[in-house]
């Protein structure tokens, strides 16, 4: 079974914590959003290893669909913003 | 996406209490389209790190058998950025490369011409499999232009699996699986930030399902 295409963004961000970890959601909670909400569901890979930061973290979002920048400037540290120099349409860093 | 999300990752962060190593990559999955959002957050260390960018690959490669996929244009984009970001903290070590099949081809190059509608030097490359066997695809043509200043801006993915690693490469449409002999196929390159004068590149050839 074919995932919806997919593409992916580039974004930096202040590195999650353990205590972050506390408020989690569940993922299983994702697998019950309605269409619509499901179509908002972006994802986001951040290196956490030695010299880390040096490295932009990869955000996925199904095809179509843009990152939400809302929803990860609410993330616990979470400071983002579009890069106006920007390349690619779905390229963006801090 | 469901399935993504449902299947390999959710076993995956299901399992904390088998951490061996401190945190080293994180994962936030966030919906919604006004406060407030719906969150996940979750760290893994390397061991896991490594089966969740496995699991990933694996769920963005989707059905192996899917023409558009083996031709690059599903999903391409997503797993080119996936492999860089894997490859720059060193998660597609094990990995089996593609073969290197240059010897089995003949790259012609066309001539550089400028499009003047897009702005950017164009070249039309044809590879013929010159061999006396069939090549299975997909089939990639790594394009080398360490010598001079221009980037070929329509590459598929940089190399990492491939030796030397950060090359471009572009993964050319099949009308099959397989490559007879004598047969041909045909590419556009297209060229950025050059005055045209010092485009000048080396070309290598792999096939097969592995990694670029």
């Amino acid at each position: 079974m074919r995932i919806p295409i997919l593409f992916t963004l580039l974004i930096l961000a202040a590195p999650l914590s353990s205590a972050q970890e506390q408020d989690n959601a569940t993922l299983e909670s994702f697998l019950s959003l309605s269409k619509e909400e499901f179509e908002t569901v972006a994802l986001r890979l951040e290196y956490l290893g030695p010299s880390r930061g040096l490295l932009p973290a990869v955000a996925i979002t199904v095809d179509g669909h843009g990152v939400n920048l809302d929803a990860f400037r609410s993330l616990p540290g979470g400071k983002y913003e579009v890069n106006p120099s920007r390349h690619l349409p779905s390229l963006l860093r801090i | 996406m469901k399935s993504f999300l449902g299947g390999g990752i959710s076993s995956l962060v299901k399992e904390p209490s088998e951490r061996s190593g401190p945190s080293w990559l994180g994962l936030t999955v966030v919906a919604g389209n006004s406060a407030p959002f719906r969150m996940f957050l979750h760290t893994f260390d390397e061991r896991k790190a490594n089966d969740l960018f496995v699991y990933m690959r694996g769920a963005f490669r989707a059905d192996p058998k899917d023409i558009g996929i083996m031709n690059g244009g599903i999903n391409s984009g997503a797993m080119a950025r996936l492999q860089s970001f894997g490859c720059a903290i060193g998660l597609v070590s094990n990995i089996m490369p593609a073969k290197d099949v240059t010897s089995q081809f003949s790259v012609t190059r066309g001539g550089l011409r400028f499009n003047y509608q897009e702005h950017r030097f164009e070249s039309v490359v044809t590879l013929r499999n010159i061999s006396p066997l069939p090549v299975r695809g997909p089939i990639s043509l790594v394009v080398d232009m360490s010598s001079g200043s221009a980037q070929l801006a329509n590459a598929n993915g940089h190399t990492c699996a491939i030796s030397p690693g950060g090359r471009a490469f572009i993964t050319l449409p099949m009308p099959q699986v397989i490559l007879s002999a004598g047969q041909a196929l045909e590419t556009l390159l297209w060229f950025t930030d050059s005055a045209g004068e010092d485009i000048n590149f080396t070309t290598e050839v792999v096939a097969g399902a592995g990694d670029r």
